[in-house]
């Protein structure tokens, strides 16, 4: 009798959960994006998306393209991992239509990552000014950080990599692999940074001991910034992000290299801050947002992370600065998910990763 | 000399358990050498590296790491012992040699192409420099001198 009755059941449940609705609605606003990296919202209600091969498009809400623009960068620097990537409207936007975008110069010899001002006006972007190019060059187009977030004192924190064959050199305060720098909007470095009166540091400083970071938030309710870094074989985190402070890599991990050999027999060091949230299985985080609006209420002061090769977008259910649950959205889809953004309109605002990538919008399922 | 079919069959099951060993033998030896560079570059940047978790790392990479050596280690020794052979009978240098400086060469090569056919910059970290890929590629010259050495006209008596 229970070898009957519990497969039934078991159906019973199977069918229930199969055939429970989403609590969201997913809608394409705009396709054929030719590796999306990152996307802002303008004042106005369009938005501005950098195609990681070099071009920078606006596009109105309803997702027509009303401008596209071949960003003429300075060096600019396109293969594997590189090219144009994060786009950032700084606060001040409204008075002097400037923007910050981060990109890839050099060659493939001899590259690094770049941060550049813009004046975007007329569906143009002119007064192209480089602001800081983080030292030293590598070879290899890997592992650039790239993302942006502005503090309410004005200043951008801005993320780095460690250009993978040069892991090490996250631990050396003397250059910017493998940091986050803290710059402003000129791209003069703050008077308070962390280490800006410390021989043998360099002055941009915020934070060391990242790996690649791809997604940085601020949270102005706990006055907290969090950030996500991809791991090697496992070991993808979280952290909260504290001026001066070392994160660990390559010496504390929960990751192994790609070929299974251990980059470290630490998984934790004295002295190195402990991620609050991680994941292994790598689900190679790639965009973050701190959700704010109304459409979702029971989702507000939650961090969603896109991942890649999760292939999914993750709610990290946040309580005084703590991960208490974390749900797996978008898996239907089945793509690589680059960046996510919260909308003015209340909306979650997601870039798919491919060659004809996709601008979704996510939206509460109908009643 | 003649030879019977039952002494080729023998040596020939003689030849693959050697070059089972010997790939063995050399995908172990590249592990160990590869733990060494990776635990020199993260004892440089903490205050001490405890020796238990210097030779945990070893043993895990032993486990973890081999296989891929492995991988790698099979088509190099295979192609550099068929190529070490064809030459001696050629150019006629000392069989050992050639095996070896075919391994050597053939990893250097192997290690090449990995790393320019991988999506990231350098597959395997002790290979970032040219002495850390001079290091694995002796590894695959000891596993070609195994070789040699096991299947030697000495130890086929």
């Amino acid at each position: 009798m229970t070898k009957i009755i519990i497969p039934a059941l078991l159906s019973l449940l199977l069918l229930s959960v199969k055939g429970q609705a989403l609590p969201y609605q997913v809608i394409t606003v705009a396709d054929e994006l030719n590796y999306p990296w990152s996307l802002a919202f303008l004042p106005d209600g369009n938005l501005l998306v950098t195609e990681r091969t070099g071009n920078l498009k606006q596009l109105s809400a309803a997702g027509e393209v009303t401008a596209d623009v071949a960003a003429a960068l300075p060096e600019l620097y396109v293969a594997a991992q590189g090219g144009l990537l994060e786009v950032l409207v700084p606060a001040a936007y409204s008075q002097n239509q400037q923007i910050l975008v981060s990109y890839v110069c050099g060659d493939g010899n001899a590259n690094t990552l770049c941060l550049a001002s813009g004046r975007w006006q007329a569906q143009q972007l002119t007064d192209i000014r480089q602001l800081f190019k983080a030292e030293p060059y590598r070879k290899g187009a890997a592992h650039y950080g790239g993302r942006m977030v502005q503090l309410p004192d004005g200043s951008i924190l801005l993320t780095l990599g460690d250009g993978f064959d040069y892991r090490e050199q996250a631990q050396n305060p003397a250059n910017h692999l493998g940091k986050i720098v803290r710059l402003q909007p000129d791209g003069s470095v703050p008077a308070d940074n962390p280490f800006i009166d410390q021989p043998g540091y360099a002055s941009e400083i915020y934070s060391i001991g990242h790996r690649n970071v791809q997604g940085i938030v601020y949270d102005a309710a706990s006055n907290q910034v969090y950030s996500h870094e991809h791991g090697p074989r496992g070991g993808d985190e979280l952290n909260r992000i504290q001026a001066g402070k070392n994160y660990g890599w390559p010496v504390a991990t929960r990751g192994i290299d790609y070929t299974g050999a251990r980059v470290s027999p630490f998984r934790q060091y004295p002295g190195m801050a402990e991620p609050i949230w991680h994941w292994s299985p790598s689900i190679a985080p790639a965009g973050m947002t701190l959700y704010q609006g109304e459409l979702f209420p029971s989702w507000q002061g939650n961090l969603f992370i896109t991942a890649l090769a999760g292939k999914a977008l993750h709610r990290l259910e946040m309580v005084n600065g703590k991960v208490v649950s974390e749900q797996l959205l978008l898996t239907e889809l089945n793509s690589r998910l680059r960046d996510v953004r919260s909308g003015p309109d209340g909306a979650l605002y997601i870039l798919t990763d491919s060659a004809s990538g996709k601008l979704l919008r996510l939206l509460p399922a109908p009643q | 000399m003649q030879t019977t079919p039952r002494y080729r069959t023998h040596s020939k099951v003689k030849k693959l358990l050697a070059f089972g060993i010997a790939v063995l033998l050399a995908a172990a030896l590249g592990s160990i050498v590869q733990s060494q560079f990776n635990l020199v570059a993260i004892a440089a940047l903490v205050d001490q590296l405890p020796p238990g978790d210097w030779l945990y790392t070893v043993w895990f990479d032993l486990r973890s790491f081999t296989p891929t050596m492995l991988v790698i280690m099979v088509p190099v020794l295979l192609l550099a012992l068929v190529a070490g052979r064809l030459l001696h009978s050629t150019v006629g240098v000392s069989r050992l040699w050639l095996a070896m400086g075919c391994s050597l060469v053939g990893f250097l090569l192997a290690l090449w192409a990995i790393n320019n056919l991988a999506p990231m910059p350098t597959l395997i970290a002790a290979s970032r420099g040219l002495v850390g890929s001079l290091a694995l590629a002796l590894c695959a010259a000891a596993g070609a001198a195994i070789y040699v050495g096991l299947t030697s006209r000495r130890n086929e008596a």
